[in-house]
């Protein structure tokens, strides 16, 4: 018989099932979880979350982290081969130290910004096309990758001229925009690479794409990535800023933007327009100069 | 300064993304090349020469005080009047006498031209012939004008009272010079020639106005905005890209042309 004073009796389900001690706590801790997880999935994202549902409670899996496990098990896995990438400007190990260095800093700095804001969705983008963003947001996804713990989605939403799928050699990706527009399932979509980091391929250009991004059944999707998936981080390469109005429609549905800048040739008044434009939604991370003359975090 | 090392490559850069409007005003000005051509009047050269014979002994100055002087003669008023009513110059033309002899100075000149032996001797450079140009709407009236000019000269000399020099007709103008006019070809290639250059001033300017922000220390001390990465050119040079990108910039103004991937 045990001890009624160090005994905690819960009844669930009008008594039926009687759980004592530290099952108990357990139980308790993991409706916690639960509760919170699903108050993130009615809340709106921006700022609603807190450092556990960001990094895990390193507790027992919740109900709904279980349903990630098995969806990120269920997702192809894709291997790339190391020479394609590189010579794509891709950095997926540390075979290049000094580039894949620059990535693992700005991985850290981000992931540091990331925590202090609660933030969990990151769009990146460049105040014009060509600028690099997509070469940007695929090293940091693999810097993110490299870690040993811990899960990052990259999704192209550059519909309109879709980079990523290029950058990784990947010839026959399926259509974004099906799933998007909730043709599809997610798992048709999405690969997985490596343990830690699943991709979202646009393989067909969809012109006129800034047009559908108003769609409800469009957010609802995008929401459902972060859901379902339950990475910590959600890396959304979007189209330029300064080029029509797909970036402006996608800003309000992420935490934050990360803008990166062409040093040798975007100026310092679409830099100033790009600013107030992502500010005007959403907070601005910080700046990624791309094709700077000194490497390295910071000025 | 705006031609720094990494401004300059800004500039390459600023220079070739706006690669199409250089090319769009360089076919403007070939076009209005081709299109002036026809505008623009012919004009035809045509040349004498007479032998310069100057006494032995002759003193230099004198020599080229007369030479002055049949060329004084031969640009007055007197003369050029005679030779614009004997050839019907400027018939037509609602010019006066004073605009008719301006033009016409302006379409004749005179080249001294010297002994080039002598100087190589180390002696005095010798003056041996005189060349008359003339030009002109036609290749007849051009040499007609020479050729009368030369007379002229000739006539000037025989009458001067100090002859220490002599001329002799050595060539006469003939009519078979080619026309010195520029062709629609030449002034589509001028006109392609400047409307480049406009383009590119144009982007110089526009560049200098607004300039690239290129390292993270003008970014942050411009916007408060904190850089959290400098990333170099990490892509390796690719000829194949790049000429894949200089065809596909200009399909994508092509209806049903599709954008580059954007990177």
């Amino acid at each position: 018989m045990s001890n009624p004073d160090k005994t905690t009796a819960c009844a669930e389900d009008r008594g039926k099932i009687l759980v004592f001690g530290a099952a108990a706590d357990r139980l308790k801790k993991a409706a916690e979880e639960s509760r919170k997880i699903r108050s993130v999935a009615i809340s709106p994202f921006r700022g609603g979350v807190g450092r556990e549902a960001l990094f895990g409670t390193g507790g027992s899996l919740t109900g709904g982290q279980v349903r990630s496990e098995a969806l990120w098990d269920a997702l192809p896995a894709i291997a790339f081969p190391v020479e394609k990438l590189r010579a794509n400007g891709l950095f997926p190990n540390r075979e290049h130290p000094e580039a894949s260095a620059i990535f693992d800093s700005l991985r850290t700095r981000l992931s540091s910004l990331c925590l202090q804001n609660g933030w969990r969705r990151v769009l990146i983008t460049s105040p014009r096309a060509g600028g690099g963003k997509s070469l940007v947001a695929a090293n940091l996804a693999l810097a993110l990758a490299r870690r040993s713990e811990g899960r990052a989605v990259l999704v192209d939403l550059a519909l309109a001229a879709p980079g990523l799928a290029g950058l990784f050699g990947v010839t026959e990706a399926s259509d974004l925009s099906a799933y998007l527009f909730g043709k599809s399932p997610l798992e048709q979509h999405f690969h997985r690479m490596g343990p830690g980091l699943a991709l979202g391929f646009a393989g067909v250009a969809l012109p006129g794409a800034s047009d559908h991004w108003h769609a409800p059944a469009v957010r609802r999707r995008l929401d459902e990535i972060t859901l379902r998936l339950a990475p910590d981080l959600t890396l959304f390469d979007a189209p330029p800023l300064l080029g029509g109005d797909g970036v402006i429609a996608l800003l309000p549905r992420v935490d934050a933007a990360l803008l990166v800048v062409d040093a040798t040739r975007d100026t310092a008044s679409e830099i100033a327009a790009s600013k107030a434009l992502i500010e005007d939604s959403c907070p601005l991370a910080g700046i990624v100069l791309n094709r700077a003359e000194t490497s390295g975090v910071g000025p | 300064m705006i031609f720094e090392w990494p401004h300059l490559r800004g500039l390459w850069r600023r220079v070739r993304g706006r690669a199409p409007r250089i090319l769009a005003l360089a076919l403007c000005g070939a076009l209005a090349g081709v299109l002036v051509s026809p505008l623009t009047p012919a004009r035809f050269d045509a040349r004498a020469v007479l032998e310069v014979d100057a006494q032995a002994g002759a003193d230099p100055q004198a020599l080229a005080r007369q030479m002055q002087a049949i060329e004084l003669r031969l640009m007055g008023a007197e003369t050029l009047i005679g030779i614009i009513e004997r050839h019907g110059l400027f018939e037509g033309d609602a010019l006066g006498e004073a605009e008719k002899l301006a033009a016409l100075r302006g379409a004749v000149r005179f080249d001294p031209i010297f002994d080039r032996f002598s100087q190589t001797l180390g002696e005095a450079r010798q003056l041996v012939a005189l060349s008359i140009r003339a030009q002109s709407e036609t290749p007849e009236k051009a040499a007609r004008i020479a050729n009368d000019l030369a007379q002229s000269a000739l006539d000037l000399a025989a009458r001067a009272p100090t002859g220490v020099l002599r001329l002799l007709p050595l060539e006469r103008a003939r009519s078979t010079y080619a026309a010195r006019r520029i062709g629609p070809l030449g002034l589509a290639v001028l006109g392609t020639l400047a409307g480049a250059f406009a383009g590119f001033v144009q982007i110089v300017l526009a560049y200098r106005r607004d300039p690239v922000l290129r390292n993270a220390a003008q970014i942050e001390q411009q916007f408060g905005l904190r850089v959290l990465a400098s990333v170099p050119d990490l892509r390796k040079p690719s000829r194949s890209r790049d000429l894949a990108r200089l065809v596909h910039r200009p399909l994508k103004w092509l209806p049903g042309g599709r954008e580059r991937p954007d990177l």
